[in-house]
């Protein structure tokens, strides 16, 4: 072993740590080494320097000290676990708590279902406005038609108009016609209000109304009196009213799903017609094609790029020449798809 | 070499546990026990480490209570002393990595009150008939040595405390600073002789 060798081991050779053999190395390098001799007993005397140090004491209130803040973390423990480790407490404060989140959830549930819901339902209330209007807009045509259809009660004629309040696409609305003068004027009114992306149904309604029931109120002395004019206002009435009807169902269809297209079309064979319509979808790129039953009408709804829709127009026609559409495409601008819903009917004229 | 190695034996050991089981079993009081047997030897391990009376104070407080709040994961694998002893050298080492940054150790004068900040005033008198001067020149002699452990390494510090000052066994200081035997033992020889330098450098040949 060399003197490096030698100090390394000095430390534990001190401290008795080395093997017998190692110890004995040590003892005769350091027997014949002055200079490892020498760096023992340095190493000795600097081990026994520390050795003797002196014990400090530590100060006379550090025992009060310590234990006056582990009785104040005690305490601040002991205040929560009075509050909330007796069962007596916790349990009870646990099961409001349960309650409470449980009736929340309902709470929740059924707001989020009730939107839903709105959203849903078929558009009710616009066309619910729509068809309580047109009873307003009918009154002088109703007279008129009391002149021509004798023999009905009054009675029966209240209850037909009332009822399709739900059901504006039901055989009442469809045996009130106008006269001519009223017809193109309701016409003319709802025509000039094409449903806007979004735009409320009811500024529709509003619009439309007035003008039309100022005419209508004259308008009864001028009703023809003679049946083949009679057969025809009602065929023309018959068309404006359907017509009106699908404008306000689109109107109102538009306000809830954000601005679609409602396109009705009259099909003699309704199963060929949903056949051919399903066709024209597919070959315009329609998408999320969806289809679902109203009442006694199929309604095929897609997204569709405005660009083709004036061509779904055309060929829809082209299959069912009932087919009524707005007068202008929703959007037509927008680069963005538009929803649009094709309702297949029975055609009324189709015996 | 100190003499309070009483707390180490087998008996204080036993009745160590018994107090940490009745801590852990809701009463604090017993604590205090623990406290009053410790704290000594904790308070020289703080003040030999960062050469600072009022830190080693704080470090000894904070100890205790981060021993009394861990007193549940005390499993009985080492000793207790053991255990809080490793808590009191952390403390330490966080200080001193603390105040790194400042100036730590204000050089204290030898001509200075003797009753000053540098902690003379708490050590003990060996005898209390001992000549004054005798006892002057002790008080110099440990202030120096003080001074020489205060500008070793942290590393070189704290193990020479722990095995030179207080005496532990190596198997004691694995636990504490949870280190191998072997790195204990070369870390040891390194921090001996740098101590031994410095103190041929304060005292001239030892």
């Amino acid at each position: 072993m060399n003197c490096s060798e030698i100090e390394d081991k000095l430390s534990a050779y001190l401290d008795g740590l080395l093997h017998d053999d190692e110890r004995n190395n040590v003892e005769k390098h350091c027997a014949e080494c002055i200079r490892c001799r020498h760096s023992l007993e340095e190493l000795e005397r600097t081990k026994n320097i520390l050795g003797e140090l002196d014990e400090v004491e530590p100060p006379s209130w550090l025992t009060e000290r310590v234990m006056s803040r582990i009785r104040e973390k005690e305490e601040a423990r002991g205040w929560l676990k009075r509050l909330f480790l007796p069962l007596r407490v916790k349990v009870p404060i646990e099961a409001l708590a349960m309650v409470f989140v449980a009736v929340l959830s309902v709470y929740i549930y059924r707001s989020t279902v009730t939107d839903i819901d709105r959203f849903d339902r078929p558009p009710e209330g616009p066309l619910a406005s729509a068809t309580r209007s047109v009873p307003e807009k009918t009154q002088a045509a109703r007279v008129g038609k009391e002149d021509i259809e004798k023999g009905r009660e009054p009675g029966q004629k209240e209850k037909k108009i009332g009822a399709p309040a739900a059901k504006p696409q039901g055989p009442a609305l469809k045996e009130i016609p106008g006269p001519p003068s009223q017809v193109a004027q309701q016409d003319n009114a709802v025509r000039t209000e094409t449903p806007g992306r979004g735009g409320p149904p009811f500024a529709l309604e509003k619009r439309a109304v007035p003008g039309s029931l100022k005419d209508e109120r004259v308008s009864p002395a001028a009703i023809p009196p003679s049946p083949a004019e009679t057969e025809r206002f009602k065929a023309k009435a018959m068309a404006a009213r359907e017509e009106q009807i699908s404008e306000y169902r689109a109107a109102a269809s538009g306000s809830a799903q954000g601005g679609s297209i409602r396109i009705t079309v009259k099909a003699r064979n309704v199963p060929d017609t949903l056949s051919k319509v399903r066709g024209i979808m597919t070959a315009l790129s329609a998408r999320e094609v969806r289809e679902r039953t109203e009442n006694d009408s199929t309604v095929i709804s897609c997204l569709m790029d405005p660009k083709v829709i004036p061509e779904l127009k055309d060929r829809l026609a082209a299959i069912a020449p009932g087919t009524e559409g707005p007068a202008r495409s929703i959007g037509s601008g927008d680069a963005a798809p538009q929803r649009v819903e094709i309702v297949v009917i029975k055609d009324p004229r189709d015996p | 070499m100190s003499n309070n190695r009483e707390t180490d034996g087998k008996g204080t050991l036993d009745e160590d546990s018994r107090y940490v089981a009745l801590c852990n079993s809701g009463e604090p009081q017993a604590f205090e026990v623990l406290v009053r047997r410790h704290q000594k030897k904790m308070f020289n391990i703080a003040y030999r480490m960062t050469g600072n009376y009022d830190d080693a104070a704080d470090i000894v407080q904070d100890s205790f209570l981060s021993a009394y709040k861990a007193l549940k994961t005390f499993r009985g694998e080492a000793k207790f002393s053991t255990w809080l002893y490793g808590i009191v050298v952390n403390h330490a080492r966080n200080r001193i990595r603390y105040t790194s940054g400042k100036k730590y150790h204000e050089p204290v004068s030898l001509d200075g009150d003797p009753s000053d900040e540098s902690g003379l005033k708490s050590i003990e008198a060996r005898s209390g008939d001992a000549p004054v001067i005798d006892m002057l020149v002790r008080k110099e002699t440990q202030e120096k040595v003080q001074r020489c452990i205060d500008r070793l390494e942290k590393e070189h510090r704290e193990i020479l405390v722990l095995r030179d000052i207080q005496g532990f066994s190596y198997e004691e200081i694995t636990v504490m600073l949870g280190l191998a035997e072997g790195t204990v033992k070369s870390r040891l020889s390194r921090a001996r002789a740098a101590i031994r330098e410095s103190f041929k450098k304060v005292f001239g040949d030892l």
